[in-house]
């Protein structure tokens, strides 16, 4: 009877987070990274639910690109530096996309595709360039400007 | 002094106002409804170019400082438009093709520009 028990317990144990996760369809989370001085480029692509990317780059002539497919992804980029390029491109809904430049002769692309986007370009210094594409409903999209 | 250094001295001038005065750009390209572009751009000579297709958009833009220009283009019903600018030699211009729009154009300085058109 003991170990009748202790089965029994054992089995409730066992099969409650499978039955919970089955029930609740935990996502896959993952989060990436990257910090890099001087020079160099910074890919990520990223094809799940539930990401997160983040690049802070400081140098003159840094690029940082970003591409996530799916749902619930979230994207920074920083740069600091001149002539430096960011890309961001996001396929899904409620992405959300924050880059910010500091320096001169940069430039920033965001393209969003799906509904509940946001995007936010923020850009300290002259003779910078940034475009934001967005398409579906309810998207938003917040651009400053402004010398030093 | 003599008139060939007047001219080197504005031609120099010139030269290094362009720089001076270079702005940022930037673009805004949103399709489908409900969409938001919010734009502030400071300092001088800068531009911005919005387009938004669908309906109940909104665009508001302000820029602050000389020889800025802003152009905001609204296709589809329900949607608004505001551009404020602050200074000297601004351009604005707010096109919208659709009914029940709504448009709106601040200046406060010399020498600005304002073109309006609307089209049901």
């Amino acid at each position: 009877m003991k170990t009748l028990r202790w089965a029994a317990l054992a089995a409730l144990t066992l099969t409650s987070p499978a039955a919970w996760a089955g029930d609740f369809d935990v996502p896959t989370v993952s989060v990436y990274g990257a910090i890099g001085v001087g020079s160099g480029d910074v890919v990520i692509r990223q094809n799940s639910t539930a990401n997160f990317a983040g690049v802070m780059q400081v140098g003159p002539h840094v690029s940082a690109a970003i591409q996530q497919s799916g749902q619930y992804n979230a994207a920074m980029i920083g740069q600091i530096g001149q002539a430096t390029s960011a890309t961001v491109l996001q396929n899904g809904g409620s992405n959300n996309a924050l880059v910010r430049q500091m320096g001169r002769l940069n430039n920033a692309l965001v393209g969003q595709i799906g509904a509940d986007n946001r995007a936010r370009v923020f850009q300290i210094g002259p003779n910078n360039l940034a475009g934001i594409g967005q398409a579906g409903a309810y998207n938003k999209a917040l651009l400053r400007q402004r010398p030093w | 002094m003599s008139l060939r250094a007047l001219l080197i001295a504005s031609v120099a001038t010139l030269s290094l106002a362009v720089p001076a005065l270079a702005g940022n750009a930037g673009v805004i390209v949103q399709s489908g409804g409900v969409n938001q572009a919010h734009v502030a751009q400071s300092g001088a000579a800068n531009t911005y170019t919005g387009v938004q297709g669908g309906y109940a958009n909104h665009s508001s833009v302000l820029q602050t400082g000389g020889f800025n220009n802003a152009m905001v283009g609204q296709m589809g019903r329900y949607n608004n438009a505001m551009v404020g600018q602050i200074g000297s030699a601004n351009r604005a211009g707010v096109f919208q093709m659709g009914p029940d729009n709504l448009a709106g154009i601040g200046q406060a300085g010399s020498f600005n520009n304002a073109i309006l058109k609307q089209w049901p």
